[in-house]
């Protein structure tokens, strides 16, 4: 083995350990929140609730606080837009090693994970925003299709590849007060954690790609925080559930290291109807520079049909701390549970999660997480995975 | 006050994990229909908006629609009725193909009452 080719295999191990032994899915940014010295989300994102794009103050944010140094600007400062406009993207790639217990063994891939470009414009109190990109593939699927029984599958479309997350008309007045809006976003609730696998998304309706439509309003204040939507599941990108309905979060800073929040969400669909409730917190531990973040949620699912038959209640829960040891640097852990029928043995889900991430400049992040699941009581998984995430 | 509230927040987890593991049910208890499958094993496990809605059909497999799904199934010889060695089965056991759902794989619970519903005819 030559030189070049050894260290090319010593720089694959030490990426595949790395990838397998520290990250996280919990790509939780919501832990900015506190630890960058900023009270509420929408000081830094253009979503009353959080999310998506960056102001100005929160682009200021990311090269002065949140990374380890740089310009937050569009282009790091090297354009200067019109004051009424906000340009903003993200390119991830990623690579996974991913093991379920299959009989083919682990599954390694590399994918685009996400590449879209956001745009928002405003007039006065009125402001109109925009997130457009493709879809992340991990697989295209042609090996079950050649397996399958019938044997008749077609490939997807161009056009499934290209999603919308979210589109809306936003009146909001002043930063702190009320807001309304209306088009496709998702509705607040809970932790607003940015990994869309982590149980209480995943489970509770916050999922990849299931934004709903609806109208949504709310009041923003220094100390609390009220958001309120009725929505309708998006009949055009697809969800597992096709529901109407409404949520409300409530989230209160009864001192600047302190967040507790209450969430509600109703939806009733053809086949069921969901009720879920739950309540979060978070606690900066300046000293230690430490969040502690937690979310548990109840929900009561009940069947259409049947008299009641499978009607069960279910348990989600979240907690993890993150470690800010430096500037630009973030290391959590986490650990979650998925009950998904309380009345029911061996169908409880549990994770155990660790992360790194690395904001050497302004834009650009490079993430490290790592997954332990135990499903039921002899089940599991594993997954390790690397991110290079550029934002515009 | 901030001291305790760590050991609160662990408290409070121990207490959840002890809640959901302690669920004392029975597999058995719930209906091995599709009318009660699909929503509550199959729509949130496999039709997640990345894989098998009708916008994206990964692999050529739509499962979002109760109906629609249940007769690509059974059309496509994915779930033959009475017979618990479905394709089906092998999808979610990983046995010779790749494991289904590709990021967790179901509980062995909520397999094996998909496999009594197969046994049972696949009733609708």
């Amino acid at each position: 083995m030559s030189a070049r080719a050894r260290l090319l295999a010593v720089a694959a191990l030490a990426l595949g350990v790395l990838a397998l032994g520290l990250g996280a899915e919990a790509r939780a940014y919501p832990h900015f929140q506190l630890s960058s010295g900023s009270g509420r989300c929408s000081q830094c994102h253009i979503g009353p609730a959080g999310g998506g794009l960056l102001t100005p103050w929160g682009q200021d944010e990311q090269g002065d606080t949140v990374a380890r140094g740089g310009d937050g600007h569009f282009l790091h400062g090297a354009v200067q837009l019109p004051s009424w406009l906000l340009v903003g993207g993200n390119v991830r790639l990623a690579a996974l090693a991913n093991d379920v217990g299959g009989s083919e063994g682990a599954e390694l891939a590399a994918f685009p994970m996400q590449i879209d470009l956001a745009l928002s414009a405003w007039r006065g109190a009125w402001s109109a925003v925009a997130i457009v990109g493709a879809r992340g593939v991990v697989r295209s699927g042609a090996p079950a299709m050649a397996e399958s029984p019938g044997g008749e599958a077609s490939a997807p479309s161009l056009g499934s590849y290209v999603i919308s997350r979210e589109h809306y008309v936003m009146w909001r007045p002043k930063e702190e007060g009320p807001y309304a809006r209306a088009g496709r976003f998702a509705a607040p609730y809970g932790l607003r954690l940015a990994d869309h696998t982590a149980y209480v998304r995943r489970y509770l309706g916050g999922n990849l790609l299931e934004e709903t439509y609806g109208v949504g309003g709310g009041w923003i204040g220094d100390a609390w925080e009220l958001h309120a939507t009725a929505f309708v599941s998006d009949p055009l990108q697809g969800a597992p559930r096709r529901e109407a309905g409404g949520a409300a979060l409530l989230e209160a800073r009864p001192a600047n290291a302190i967040v507790v929040g209450a969430s509600a969400r109703a939806g009733a669909g053809e086949a069921d109807t969901r009720l879920q409730a739950g309540v979060h917190g978070k606690l900066w531990i300046e000293g230690a520079r430490l969040l502690l973040q937690a979310e548990v949620d109840g929900v009561r699912q009940m069947f259409a049909g049947g008299a009641g038959a499978g009607d069960r209640w279910q348990l989600a829960a979240y907690a993890g701390p993150v470690l800010v040891p430096a500037r630009g640097l973030y290391a959590g852990a986490g650990y979650q549970v998925f009950a998904e029928d309380l009345q029911v043995r061996g169908v409880v889900r549990q994770s155990v999660d660790a992360w790194l991430a690395v904001f050497p400049i302004a834009h650009v992040e490079v993430m490290a997480s790592a997954r332990a699941q135990r499903i039921g009581p002899a089940e599991h998984a594993y997954l390790g995975m690397l991110q290079l995430h550029y934002a515009l | 006050m901030l001291s305790r509230r760590p050991y609160n927040t662990g408290f409070a987890l121990v207490l959840v994990s002890a809640l959901a593991a302690a669920c004392t049910g029975e597999p058995g208890d719930r209906p091995a229909t599709w009318e009660y499958l699909h929503p509550a094993i199959i729509a949130p496990s496999c039709a997640t908006s990345s894989c098998h809605t009708a916008r994206v059909e990964t692999a050529g497999v739509a499962l979002d629609e109760r109906r629609a799904a249940y007769i690509d199934l059974i059309d496509r010889r994915f779930v033959v009725p009475g017979d618990s060695a479905s394709a089906l089965m092998s999808l979610l056991e990983g046995d010779e193909r790749r494991r289904m759902p590709p990021d967790a794989p179901l509980p062995a619970a909520d397999i094996e009452l998909i496999r009594a519903w197969i046994e049972a005819g696949a009733p609708e």
